[in-house]
């Protein structure tokens, strides 16, 4: 009831703003007008001048968003595993990782596209360096906080180093991985765009970019809106299986 | 009682001519915290032969965690060694099984997979073992719950049950009941009692509770603080099989009243001494 009072309160405001020309806000769309041209381009509409329709360019970033998310989750966590658990990776992989934590995601868009062959590649490198480092440090602080009774309470069972890995690092590290995928794949949809607006098209961001250079500001209003719905789809996706997988734990989702 | 065909691990119930000594040589365990040494147990010789029930108590910092910590392979002793059954503990191991103070099932695996894991680490057939266990130890029907489901009385049941299943010739026990309430507390004694009786497996018991410590055990270890050494062993020898109707003889009280005795003058010379 309340929750809908908010939205209702949002699209009004929005509505008169654009009505009444707040700075330079007549120049965006109303909530009505967004509408009509949303329905538009779900129906599959050509967006923008290029041609291509609202699913080729959602197709593509989310490709690009899925396969950085995939490699970044495939490499961050067995090395914050192994960072987290043995003197060896901490002394010596840990050290250069850290060098590298402290740089925007954003900031790679210019070196990617110049060092990659192609602007596919790049876009994808910097949406996998957005989601590593979440995901690394999330599992690394996992490791750190195993209690060492479990690690007793297995080794007393006859468990080796094989075991402890399997029976007690692991699994009491998957909240953890969780926790950084979430916050990983949220700073990979951040990442996509940017890269996409510096890179070219197909794909969201470039699309929005490009419409607001052209000033066609229906396919903007859109574009952030298709934006945001993927985004928070996604991170519920990875708290609803990550929920799932760790049914001991209530730590994630619900 | 048992079959001489048997082996201790697919019957569950151990042969007459079992395993299960323990031998302290000269243990020393010296922390070194800032570079001002604590030795947390000093010089103890002890001998405890397969099969006994010994209870350890003392003060708290008197070592006596150290000593089983020592025993359990989880820290090594500074001077001196161990031996169980002859060969020297150099690190954990399946042969001593070990309960905790906080209760140590591991909360990702439901009780039943706590139960089967040492089984399991061995590839060896575990088919029905833990309901059975859970059910000797009272708990049956919890097998697919996670341990934070169950109450403190029910996941120290269960970590019993997880220990038996893995059938160590010894059992650690560091104040495993000191955290449940007195009714519960009852209950476990004489559970663990029972379960003792069954298959005899050699218990070093850790308590600060005297009277815990002469009713579960044959023999008794008081220990001093600041350095940790046996300074007193009183033998029990109330008969077998015991319930807590034992607690209130005339035979308990004495044994109750030498232990608090010498307990009572080391806390004296202990607050003499200024610790």
């Amino acid at each position: 009831m309340l929750k809908g009072l908010s939205i209702a309160l949002f699209l009004s405001v929005w509505w008169v703003v654009v009505e009444v020309g707040f700075l330079g806000f007549d120049l965006l769309r109303t909530p009505l007008e967004t509408a009509v041209s949303l329905s538009s381009f779900v129906l599959g509409e050509a967006m923008g001048s290029g041609g291509e329709s609202l699913y080729v360019h959602g197709y593509h970033t989310l490709y690009r968003v899925l396969l950085g998310t995939g490699l970044a989750i495939a490499t961050a966590i067995p090395l914050g595993l192994a960072c987290g658990w043995s003197d060896w990776w901490r002394n010596y992989v840990y050290p250069s990782l850290e060098l590298l934590r402290p740089i925007p995601p954003v900031a790679w868009v210019p070196i990617a596209l110049i060092a990659f062959a192609s602007e596919f590649m790049g876009i994808v490198w910097v949406v996998f360096i957005g989601a590593f480092f979440p995901i690394f440090v999330n599992t690394m602080e996992g490791v750190a906080q195993i209690e060492p009774e479990y690690v007793r309470a297995v080794k007393s069972l006859g468990g080796g180093r094989w075991e402890l890995y399997r029976h007690v690092v692991i699994p009491h590290t998957i909240p953890s991985m969780i926790t950084g995928t979430t916050i990983g794949v949220g700073i990979a949809w951040i990442a996509v765009v940017a890269a996409e607006m510096l890179s070219g098209g197909p794909g969201l961001g470039y699309i929005t970019f490009q419409s607001y250079r052209l000033m066609d500001t229906g396919v903007v209003i859109v574009g952030i809106m298709v934006l945001g719905t993927i985004g928070a789809l996604s991170s519920s996706v990875v708290t609803r299986v990550g929920g799932r997988i760790t049914p001991w734990s209530d730590e994630v989702g619900e | 009682m048992s079959n001489d065909n048997q082996t201790a691990s697919d019957a569950g119930v151990r042969p007459d001519n079992q395993d299960g000594s323990i031998q302290m040589q000269n243990l020393t365990k010296i922390y070194d915290p800032d570079g001002e040494s604590v030795t947390a147990i000093d010089e103890i010789e002890l001998n405890i032969e397969a099969g006994e029930f010994v209870s350890l108590v003392g003060p708290s910092g008197c070592g006596k965690s150290t000593l089983l910590d020592c025993i359990a392979g989880f820290i090594e002793p500074t001077y001196g060694h161990i031996y169980v059954d002859g060969t020297r503990v150099d690190g954990p191991g399946a042969d001593r099984g070990v309960v905790f103070q906080e209760n140590r099932l591991l909360p990702w695996k439901t009780v039943r997979e706590n139960i089967n894991l040492g089984p399991k680490m061995r590839s060896e057939t575990i088919d029905g073992r833990a309901e059975e266990l859970l059910s000797k130890m009272g708990i049956e029907g919890t097998g697919d719950q996670y341990p934070t489901e169950l109450s403190g009385g029910m996941q120290q049941r269960a970590e019993i049950a997880r220990l038996l299943a893995n059938d160590p010739e010894i059992m650690l026990m560091d104040e495993p009941f000191s955290a449940l309430d007195a009714l519960t507390k009852e209950i476990m004694q004489e559970l663990l009692l029972e379960i003792w009786e069954e298959d005899n497996r050699t218990v070093v018991f850790i308590t600060h509770d005297v009277e815990e410590a002469i009713f579960l055990a044959d023999r008794v270890l008081i220990m001093t603080a600041g350095p940790g050494r046996i300074k007193e062993t009183i033998d029990v020898d109330i008969e077998r099989p015991r319930d807590l109707d034992v607690t209130t003889t005339p035979q308990f009280n004495e044994l109750k009243e030498e232990a608090l005795g010498h307990i009572v003058e080391e806390a004296r010379e202990a607050m003499e001494s200024g610790q």
